[in-house]
């Protein structure tokens, strides 16, 4: 699978590799908030515009202090860098041309997995120069995950994820592990779904789930999309089963911010315990 | 009722449809409005029902003007018979005939006895109770005719003011219609009609309005209607004579540019 | 126009009795059909004692605003339809096909995206209601005067092509990542998951909506004969346009700003009843809307049946009979000439 290639692959082209890069720039989302983590400051030239934004970005301050880009090459070749990060659908001919002009490009993926998740912390520590901290990174989620206590003689709670546009998560994703590591079943198993569906706001409410988990934000711009989050449906359920707010910057990227996901989700799953005694 | 108009002045852009009107109009009498094509006669009577704007010149209704009458009763106290004859969805014929009845039902309330018995009196009048179920985009020209005239007749106004009502008819139609409006002046109502016919003007007529280029050129009985007149409007000369009392006025021949103006 | 047309008709308070009976069966129809396997009886019985199961709350939040409002926006179309119709004197007008759907749409996508819906509720409504009335003025300017029906399909397709590319810039323009993806909502429409507070804001400019088109029965009655003519009757012209198009902005933007436009509503059920009703464009009016409620209402309850995922815009539903009839019309207005 071309998602577990991604995953352990930094792939080093061309020239060389320095031992360690002065002059990185990232031309993805995912990339950009592991290399502010890792690198050195003053190392990362440039970001995409995308971090920028709090709503969808986990480093938005750090990189509102950089210029941003557009993820298109010609940018990156602006700032002569010695490394670029590229994402897991970057077009061939791009890196093609960067291979061209002796730039090197270590691709970041986006792990399905928590063990992908640590490997890719580790590889591109290792691209960047910086192993320690990549470890400390690495250490730091590990203890967090571990102090998130779950009772396995208790029965799993059940719960069911719902993004805009009625959209749930299927099983076998990155979000699956992050559910079963707090303790909770993701009921889309049940509805026969394969992958990321629409679920229409019906089945969710007869789901008899125990935990709603929106994937939701403060808004920015309304849309549609969101809006249907806040269907009156959703409020009345509220009575009914526990709903906890968990934006996708938490999960999209597989970074160590995983780990507050985790959090998150176990401490609504105590707090629907609770409610249910 | 007596419609009073003063000066009334019509213009669109720089052609004067109506270049200063005065005449009244009474109910009891059967008034013909004659004139050759483009004198105005259309649109005098437009304005005289209350649907055209004067650029100069009043109407008065028994003395009242049109806005001191108020739409509603003015709607009662006159009807009108467009020239154009349409009915845009295929109706049948008694629910147009019905539509005359407008002015004097409430709204959203049913038909009261008396709109229909005027429905019925004004489909025997034009002799279309017949053809009552019958859509009226089937009819025939002169039926379709009738059917309107039945419509402006349901009215029940003291003053019928039709555009041009016996053109698409046949000879006998004409006949019964032209004798239908002077009945219809004798029981009461004044009528007006825009009339081409001079035979059927002179015979049916009580009264002769004249118009050319938008101005009252003769106002009287049918004698008011002169060789001269003939020659000076309509440029032709005509054969005259009577029949059983009622005179017959036939144009003939081109006039000699000498008798024109 | 044959000879059958008028004998079709038949009397007028059955005809609406019976129409709002097969209303009220299609509104329980599409109580009764959703994606998931409810107990209707069970839901009501809970939702009546105040027990707020899930069941109650899927049909009340759910199943009821999708019933309520599928009634309330048919009847707004095909009343709109009816007027609309009486007052350009051609069969082919519909707010979908003319545009004033389109200019609702419009309108109301500036004031969600911008945010002003968030700041004042009622903005939505208002804003379609907006759209709407310039749309209609647009089109009025083009071919109130009774122009022919080539005139009018052209305007319309004039003011939709115009509505339809602003909609979609001004969804381009939000910064939202989603918005530009909802523009097949806002062309084609759809009841899915709208919410009761949604409903109770369009209801009150829609019932007005309502009342000033019911009212201008007579006068359109009237209109069959030509302006002179309705005038001569007693009628204001001026102040009939004006009761119409505000009457018809009112019901179709507040609808379209909560489903969407959808088009086509609005000229079948003018076209399938006007020979029952004598072809009197007074009476149509009524019962268009009823006719409308029971369109809407089957062409919901068909999409929710086909197994097609995500679920089929409504407007797809209704255009695909619609366009069709239109097709037809035309061809038989073009033989007729």
């Amino acid at each position: 699978m071309r998602a577990i290639a991604a995953c352990i692959g930094v792939a080093l082209l061309a020239s060389p590799a320095l031992a360690k890069p002065q002059r990185v720039v990232s031309l993805n989302l995912c990339a950009d908030e592991l290399a502010l983590r890792l690198a050195d400051p003053g190392v990362v030239k440039s970001v995409t515009w995308l971090s920028q934004d709090p709503r969808s970005a986990n480093m938005a301050a750090k990189a509102a202090a950089l210029p941003a880009n557009d993820g298109h090459v010609e940018e990156a070749l602006a700032y002569d860098p010695d490394l670029v990060l590229v994402g897991p659908f970057a077009d061939p001919a791009s890196i093609a041309l960067l291979k061209e002009v002796g730039a090197p490009v270590a691709e970041v993926g986006a792990p399905q997995t928590l063990d992908g998740v640590r490997r890719q912390i580790r590889d591109l520590a290792a691209a960047l120069g910086a192993a320690q901290r990549g470890e400390a990174l690495i250490a730091d989620m590990d203890a967090r995950l571990a102090r998130v206590a779950v009772d396995p003689s208790r029965p799993r709670l059940k719960a069911v994820v719902l993004r805009p546009n009625g959209f749930t998560v299927g099983p076998g994703s990155l979000v699956d592990e992050i559910l079963a590591r707090a303790g909770l079943d993701n009921l889309a198993q049940r509805l026969d779904i394969a992958a990321d569906e629409q679920v229409p706001l019906e089945v969710v409410a007869l789901l008899s789930a125990d935990i709603l988990i929106l994937d939701r934000d403060e808004a920015s711009a309304p849309s549609l999309a969101d809006a249907a989050l806040d269907h009156p449906a959703i409020a009345a359920l509220a009575r009914r089963m526990t709903i906890v707010s968990l934006p996708a910057r938490l999960w999209t990227c597989g970074g160590p911010e995983v780990a507050e996901a985790v959090e998150r989700l176990a401490v609504a799953a105590a707090r629907a315990r609770e409610a249910t005694q | 009722m007596r419609i009073a108009a003063r000066g009334l002045v019509v213009r669109y852009g720089e052609r004067a449809a109506l270049a200063g009107i005065d005449c009244d109009l009474v109910s009891g009498e059967l008034t013909g409005l004659i004139g050759p094509n483009g004198a105005g006669k259309t649109t005098l009577l437009r304005v005289l029902a209350g649907l055209q704007r004067t650029d100069a010149g009043e109407t008065r209704y028994d003395g009242r003007s049109a806005a001191e009458l108020g739409r509603a009763a003015l709607a009662r106290r006159v009807a009108y018979l467009a020239q154009s004859g349409l009915s845009h969805w295929p109706l049948s014929v008694d629910h147009v005939v019905a539509l005359g009845r407008l002015p004097h039902r409430r709204p959203f309330s049913p038909p009261s006895a008396a709109d229909r018995a005027a429905v019925e009196a004004a489909l025997a009048a034009a002799e279309v109770a017949e053809l009552r179920a019958r859509p009226i985009g089937t009819l025939s020209g002169g039926e379709r005719a009738r059917a309107l005239l039945a419509r402006a007749l349901a009215v029940e106004a003291d003053m019928l003011l039709a555009d041009e009502p016996v053109a698409a008819l046949d000879p006998l139609h004409q006949l019964r219609a032209m004798a239908l409006l002077r009945a219809a002046a004798r029981k009461g109502a004044g009528v007006v009609a825009v009339l081409h016919d001079l035979t059927l003007a002179t015979r049916f007529c009580d009264r002769l309005i004249v118009l050319a280029e938008g101005r009252v050129v003769a106002d009287g009985p049918p004698s008011a209607l002169t060789d001269a007149v003939l020659a000076e409007v309509y440029g032709v000369t005509a054969l005259r004579g009577e029949r059983d009392g009622e005179p017959f006025v036939v144009p003939w021949r081109a006039a000699a540019p000498n008798l024109r103006n | 126009m044959s000879a059958r047309a008028a004998s079709a008709e038949v009397r007028y308070g059955p005809l609406v009795a019976a129409l709002a009976a097969l209303a009220l069966v299609a509104a329980l129809a599409s109580l009764m059909v959703g994606y998931a396997r409810l107990d209707v009886p069970a839901a009501l019985a809970d939702a009546f004692a105040g027990r707020s199961t899930a069941a109650a709350v899927v049909l009340e939040q759910i199943r009821l605003p999708r019933a309520a409002l599928g009634a309330m926006v048919g009847f707004s179309l095909g009343l709109a339809g009816a007027a609309l119709q009486g007052l350009l004197r051609n069969p082919l007008a519909d707010p979908g096909v003319i545009g004033v759907s389109g200019g609702a749409a419009f309108g109301a996508v500036v004031v969600f995206y911008s945010g002003l819906a968030g700041a004042f509720a009622l903005a939505m409504p208002l804003g379609g209601v907006a759209g709407a009335v310039v749309a209609a003025l647009l089109l009025y300017a083009l071919v109130g005067r009774g122009a022919g029906t080539m005139t009018l399909i052209l305007a319309g397709v004039t003011v939709n092509s115009f509505a339809g590319a602003l909609t979609a810039l001004a969804l381009n323009l939000s910064p939202n990542p989603y918005a530009a993806y909802e523009i097949m909502f806002w062309l084609m429409g759809s009841l899915a998951d709208r919410s009761l507070p949604q409903l109770w804001l369009a209801l009150p400019l829609t019932v007005v909506g309502w009342a000033l088109l019911l009212a201008s029965a007579p006068a359109l009655d009237a209109l069959t004969l030509g302006e002179d003519t309705a005038a001569s009757l007693g009628f204001d012209l001026g102040r009939l346009r004006a009761q119409l198009v505000a009457g018809a902005a009112l019901a179709v933007g507040a609808a379209v700003a909560v489903t969407g436009a959808i088009g086509f509503v609005g000229l079948v059920a003018p076209h399938l009843l006007r020979p029952l009703v004598g072809n009197r464009p007074g009476r149509l009016l009524l019962v268009s809307g009823l006719g409308g409620a029971i369109v809407l209402l089957v062409a919901d309850v068909a999409v929710r049946l086909i197994p097609v995922h995500p679920e089929l815009k409504l407007g797809v539903a209704t255009a695909l009979i619609g366009a069709p009839l239109l097709y037809s019309l035309i061809d038989r207005m073009r033989r007729e000439a």
